[in-house]
Formats: C-alpha cells, sequence, structure tokens
C-alpha cells in the first residue's frame, strides 16, 4: 500500500521544497496514479511568485500530467492505464457549468484544490482523467492539457485570416502556432519575442520574425506574452474589424484604449482554459507526435525542480520544461 | 566451400563487420546508440520528398543541388562532391589513393569504415594511438612520411575531442603534399562556437586537404545517405570520374535541397543538442564519471557497457558499446531529446548509487 508520496511543496511563505505528502486512499470514483511526466505552465510560475488561486497549503502546483492507473477501486479504469489528467476542477452547480466546465463561476484548477502533478504519485476523481491512445509515448501524452488551451484559443478566433501575428513564443505562443498551422499550413505566422532562443524554434517551426522596421497591422493578433502593455500593443498592431485574441494572463490591471477598440470594430477575446478540446488534444498527439517533440525543450527531474524553478526568471527556457517523476 | 566463394571469402578476410547501433527496448526515442538527431528533419524535408515521390522513373540529377549547397558553403562546384553518404566517400578515397604497397594512416581508435576501406584496398594500415581522446598529430604526422592518405576525424568518433585551427594547420605543414589529409567533420556543426576550423582558409594553403562531411547529423537526413567531399578541383575531378553517376538519388538530392533552405531548423537542433550535452557532462562531473569532454552530439562515458545495461533496460534506452568501437569499457552516449536525457540521468544516478567507484 503506497501511504505518501514524493512531492514539490510550495509553503504559504512560498518557500518550495521537495518533500512528502500522505495520499489518501482511493475509494469508488478515483484512481491512484503512478504520475510519469508533468508540464511546467506559466501559471505555475505565476503561482510560485504570488501564491494567488492556492486553497490548501502547502501546494503542490503542476496541472499538465500523465500517469498510470495503479489501483482504481471502482474498475472505472484498467489497472495500467495511461490516462492525461483533465486540469480543470469546475464546481458543477452554476450557470457556467450547464455550458461548459470552462465556463465555471468558480472553476478551480488540479494544483490549487487539489494536490497537483508535481508528485509521483496521485489519488484523483475518475472524471478528472482521459485514457490515452494506446502507444502515445509519456513524454508527448505530457502536453495534452496545454495543447487543449491553444486549441480552444484557436477556436475561439473564429474563421483564421491568411496571416497572424503572434506576440510571445513561450510554450503556449508555440502550440498556438503549431495549431494554427495544423489546421492551415499555408497561414503566414509573424512572431513578436524578444528571446533569441524562443525565435530561434518559432523560425525552425515555419514561422517569420515580425521586423519592427516594418510595422503593419494585421487581422488576427494572438496576445501569448502577458507583459503589462501586451494587450494595448496587440490592439495598435490588429488591422481595423480585426480580432485580439488574449491567451496570457496580465499579471496586473491594465489599460485599454476603449474609444479605439469601438471605433476600429475590434474583437477582443478572452479564453479560459478548454471546453471539450482536451480528447481532440490527445488524438493530434498521438496521429503526428514528432510534430510536437521540438516543443519540449527541457526535461528536469523532479529532485531537480526546486533549483531549476528558482533560477526560472534569469534563465528562462527556449519551450516547454516537463518533470519527470 | 566453392571455389569462387573461396576467392570472395579470402578478399574480405580480416575485414571487421560494421555493426549499427541497437535499437532501444523501449520507443525509438530511447535510442541513444547511433548519433541520430533526436528531432528528425525539419517539415519542409517531408513535404519535398512527397513531392520527389511523383518522379521515381527518372535518373537524379544533382546539378541544381550542388550549384545550391556550393553557394552555401562559399566554395565553387568544381570543390564538391556529392555522394551516397560520406561512406561511400570513404571508397571512393581509398580506391584513388590506397592499393597494395600504399599507405595509410589512422587514429587508434578510428572510425570503422576508414579502417575497413583502407584494409580492403591492401594498403599498409599504420595506427597511431589516440592520447587522452585526442589524435596524436606530432606522431600521425611523422607516420604520414610515405603514407598516400591519413584519416583525421574531428570531432573524432568515438571520443568526441575535436582538433582546433591553429593544431590543424601546424599539423598540415608537416605532412608531405603527397599525402591527402581526409579532414571527416561529420560532427563539427556541434563544436562549441569558435572551434571549428576555417575550412576555406585551409584548403587555400593546403591542396593536399579533403574535407569530408554528411548530411546524416546536424541535417538529420541519416535514412537518405548524402554526404559530399569539398577539396581542390584536381581531387574532386578524379573522385567524380570513378563515383557511379547516379549514387545520390532523387530522394536524397531533395531532402538536401529542402533542408539546407530551411537552416533555422538545424541551428534549432544544434542548439538542443549543445544544451543536451551541457547537462549531460555536468551531471558526470557531479557523480564523478570520467567522460571527454565533447565537440560532437554524443559523449565517450568510462562506464563498462555490460554494468550499466539493466538499468539501461529497465529505462528503455540503448547506448552504444565502446568494445565495438575500440574503446573497451567505455559507452558512447548519443545526445537525445530532452525528456529521454531525462530518463538517462535518472538511470545514471541509479547506477551510480548502486555501483559506486565505477569509472
Ligand atoms: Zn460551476
Amino acid at each position: 500500500m503506497i501511504t505518501h508520496t514524493d512531492a514539490l511543496l510550495l509553503e504559504q511563505d512560498l518557500t518550495l521544497s521537495l518533500g512528502q505528502r500522505e495520499l489518501t486512499q482511493p475509494v469508488a470514483g478515483q484512481a491512484l496514479l503512478r504520475l510519469e511526466w508533468a508540464g511546467v505552465c506559466g501559471s505555475d510560475l505565476h503561482v510560485i511568485r504570488t501564491g494567488d488561486w492556492v486553497n490548501t497549503w502547502p501546494a503542490t502546483l503542476g496541472h499538465e500530467a500523465v500517469g498510470v492507473v495503479l489501483d482504481c477501486p471502482g474498475g472505472e479504469f484498467v489497472v495500467g492505464t495511461r490516462v492525461v489528467v483533465d486540469s480543470r476542477v469546475p464546481c458543477g452547480d452554476c450557470h457556467g457549468c450547464t455550458q461548459s466546465a470552462n465556463l465555471c463561476e468558480r472553476l478551480a484548477w488540479v494544483g490549487e484544490i487539489v494536490p497537483g502533478g508535481f508528485e509521483r504519485h496521485a489519488v484523483l476523481d475518475v472524471a478528472l482523467l482521459h485514457a490515452c491512445p494506446e502507444g502515445l509515448e509519456a513524454e508527448i501524452a505530457v502536453l495534452a492539457e496545454p495543447l487543449a488551451v491553444a486549441m480552444h484559443a484557436v477556436n475561439r478566433a473564429g474563421r483564421l485570416p491568411e496571416s497572424v501575428l503572434l506576440i510571445g513564443y513561450g510554450p503556449i505562443g508555440a502550440l498556438v502556432h503549431s495549431e494554427i498551422t495544423r489546421r492551415s499550413p499555408h497561414i503566414n505566422v509573424l512572431v513578436r519575442e524578444p528571446n533569441p532562443m524562443r525565435l530561434e524554434l518559432a523560425l525552425a517551426l515555419g514561422a517569420r520574425s515580425y521586423e519592427p522596421s516594418h510595422p503593419m497591422r494585421m487581422p488576427l493578433v494572438v496576445d501569448a506574452a502577458g507583459y503589462a502593455t501586451s494587450v494595448a500593443d496587440s490592439i495598435d498592431l490588429v488591422s481595423n474589424g480585426g480580432t485580439v485574441l488574449v491567451v496570457a494572463i496580465p499579471h496586473q490591471p491594465i489599460t485599454l484604449d476603449g474609444q479605439g477598440i469601438v471605433e476600429r470594430s475590434l474583437n477582443i477575446i478572452g479564453c479560459n482554459g478548454f471546453a471539450d478540446e482536451l480528447p481532440i488534444a490527445m488524438a493530434a498527439l498521438d496521429a503526428n507526435p514528432d510534430r510536437y517533440r521540438p516543443l519540449i525543450t527541457e526535461a528536469v527531474l523532479l529532485e531537480d525542480l526546486v533549483a531549476r524553478l528558482s533560477d526560472i526568471a534569469s534563465r528562462p527556457p527556449a519551450g516547454k520544461i516537463v518533470v519527470r517523476l | 566451400m566453392t571455389a569462387i566463394g573461396d576467392l570472395a571469402a579470402r578478399r574480405v578476410v580480416g575485414l571487421p563487420t560494421y555493426r549499427p547501433g541497437k535499437p532501444s527496448t523501449g520507443s525509438a526515442a530511447g535510442k541513444l546508440s547511433s548519433n541520430e538527431s533526436p528531432l528528425g528533419a525539419g517539415p519542409s524535408v517531408s513535404d519535398a520528398l512527397r513531392a520527389a515521390a511523383g518522379h521515381p522513373h527518372r535518373y537524379p540529377d544533382d546539378s541544381a543541388t550542388r550549384h545550391r549547397l556550393a553557394a552555401e558553403l562559399g566554395v565553387t562546384q568544381s570543390q564538391l562532391l556529392l555522394t551516397n553518404g560520406s561512406d561511400e566517400l570513404c571508397y571512393l578515397i581509398a580506391q584513388m589513393f590506397l592499393a597494395p604497397g600504399k599507405r595509410a594512416v589512422l587514429g587508434d581508435p578510428c572510425y570503422a569504415i576508414d579502417n575497413t576501406v583502407s584494409l580492403l584496398s591492401g594498403a599498409d594500415v599504420v595506427r597511431v594511438p589516440l592520447v587522452r581522446g585526442a589524435h596524436d598529430l606530432r606522431a600521425m604526422a611523422a607516420a604520414a612520411i610515405d603514407a598516400s592518405a591519413l584519416w583525421l576525424p574531428s570531432p573524432h568518433n568515438p571520443t568526441g575531442v575535436a582538433v582546433s585551427h591553429g593544431e590543424l594547420v601546424l599539423f598540415l605543414r608537416e605532412v608531405p603534399a603527397d599525402c591527402l589529409v581526409v579532414l571527416d567533420q561529420a560532427y563539427h556543426a556541434f563544436s562549441s562556437p569558435g572551434t571549428s576550423p576555417d575550412v576555406a582558409a585551409l584548403l587555400a594553403e593546403f591542396p593536399n586537404l579533403l574535407v569530408q562531411r554528411t548530411m546524416s547529423k546536424d541535417w538529420a537526413l541519416a535514412g537518405l545517405r548524402v554526404g559530399y567531399a569539398i577539396a581542390a578541383p584536381e581531387i574532386i575531378g578524379p573522385l567524380s570520374a570513378i563515383r557511379p553517376p547516379f549514387s545520390v538519388n532523387s530522394f536524397a538530392l531533395a531532402g538536401l535541397s529542402a533542408a539546407v533552405d530551411q537552416p533555422a531548423w538545424q541551428a534549432m537542433s544544434v542548439a538542443r543538442v549543445r544544451e543536451g550535452r551541457a547537462l549531460l557532462q555536468a551531471e558526470l562531473d557531479s557523480l564523478g564519471v570520467e567522460y571527454y569532454p565533447s565537440e560532437a552530439n554524443f559523449v565517450l562515458v568510462h562506464i563498462d557497457h555490460s554494468e550499466l545495461a539493466p538499468y539501461l533496460l529497465e529505462a528503455g534506452l540503448s547506448v552504444r558499446s565502446g568494445a565495438d568501437l575500440g574503446m573497451p569499457g567505455w559507452i558512447r552516449i548519443t545526445i537525445g531529446w530532452a525528456p529521454t536525457m531525462a530518463t538517462l540521468i535518472d538511470a545514471l544516478r541509479k547506477f551510480s548509487s548502486a555501483v559506486p567507484n565505477n569509472g
């Protein structure tokens, strides 16, 4: 019987350590997982800096996780099944929930309301688990959750124009790019990204660099950067009648040009998590895993995660960091 | 044995057989044994191969690709020869410059194909032992007196140690002008920036230098078999005369052009390999395991393959046993995709804590 698991612990005073967490025993409707890989998301880095959104301390973050079922008392999953964790924990009881889990008025996330993926074992409700297609590598399946987010964002944008400006080429920007070109390989994607390693990845994956010397408004601008003026910059760079898709969370209140939004007939679109895209993302990963391989640029062992997270601001990764559990 | 079989067998007696790297026990991503590119070729390469599939009835024409590559390399077309992998080039060089009564100089250990073609030619083979993973250039230059060809892989496979530009210039000044020096740069793209020799300057000064390259490593076209030689027209002309006329096929030509047209993919792939190599070497430092600091996409590590094998099996990984490469007691680890390398590092730590004092 497994009673404890190694886990990354975030205390309320924001100290990080590798420690142990007690595991409850799974009951009917739950499963015990041996987690294999978890992805580091920008929102994890936000919580590490701020402690925002966490309900119970110490927290174990990580909402992009894949693992294998070790025990499932209700029999919903066969032991040994590889599963991806659905990161959303909706209340199930509000008007938003009647439409989609990501529209829940009290939406919480794995890693904030329940312990997340940066641990070796987890007990989770089976409703949060999706069986992987047979043969999908765990190292690729770990991208399912952020890919679902990117797919949802692209769905929210509606019909795609011939040219897109992508501001920010962190992991979610890269996945949005990948999803746009998966749907329409010939769309011209321009990228504005100051980090040379990230720009190099964008160019390698077929994007072009947005040259500030030739400013040009574009019909769709995706804000995947989330710096203080990134929404305002996106509004500056979008064509009249065009769309700004806000994917990155701004970390402070922002000021917008309301007159411009009205007079230039702009669409400003937000997107929270994903709706029904998670199984679609898993199928896309399964159909062409090599397409997604370059997006994972760094992998750390759980025992090295505290050290890596502590220098992440001075040494940002080129792409997605995944954690081997 | 039949008389004819006996004749054939006598021709290859003493020749070592080339053994390719073994597949991993887990997924294809776990194969860290053949120095292949972990991310593969860029997406435009598969598009180009699909397009080339429409014309299998046509003989290949390499002129456009040769023109494109020569421009890329800053050499003339008369200085460039495409071959079916750089291995074909080894055979052509041996056929052109080696024969019974001639002498070939190699490092020890050396790249297996260089040794095979030299032996097959009937030449006398002089092997000069490496010193701490590096070519003993002084001893090799001395052995090159009266030799016809000298094989110099840099970075060396399997040690990963490279010869610097300065060392190379001094060495080439010592080698007689009638001995061909084959500088095999299969792995040069992975060298630290600034450490790779300036080929144009070397070729201008040393007409007996031939630079050998492959599209199999940093350009990730190993399955297409394309390599090339850069050398003086006086060398390239005769080599191209003995090369089979269509040895580089249409798919290889299409793949090469598409790859060279998208240099960002190669730059990104190489950057990932350098990062992975730095991480692995830092890990080996902290575990106290001996290795040769590498300028290639692999690291030669002083661990016995049979001791590590159970840990690799458990992790679904394969690496190359040094015994296959003339370095018994060592393993050669190809730098793979980041998650594969994390899995490898986990296995190395488990091995190291269970088997202390290795290496
Ligand atoms: Zn709700």
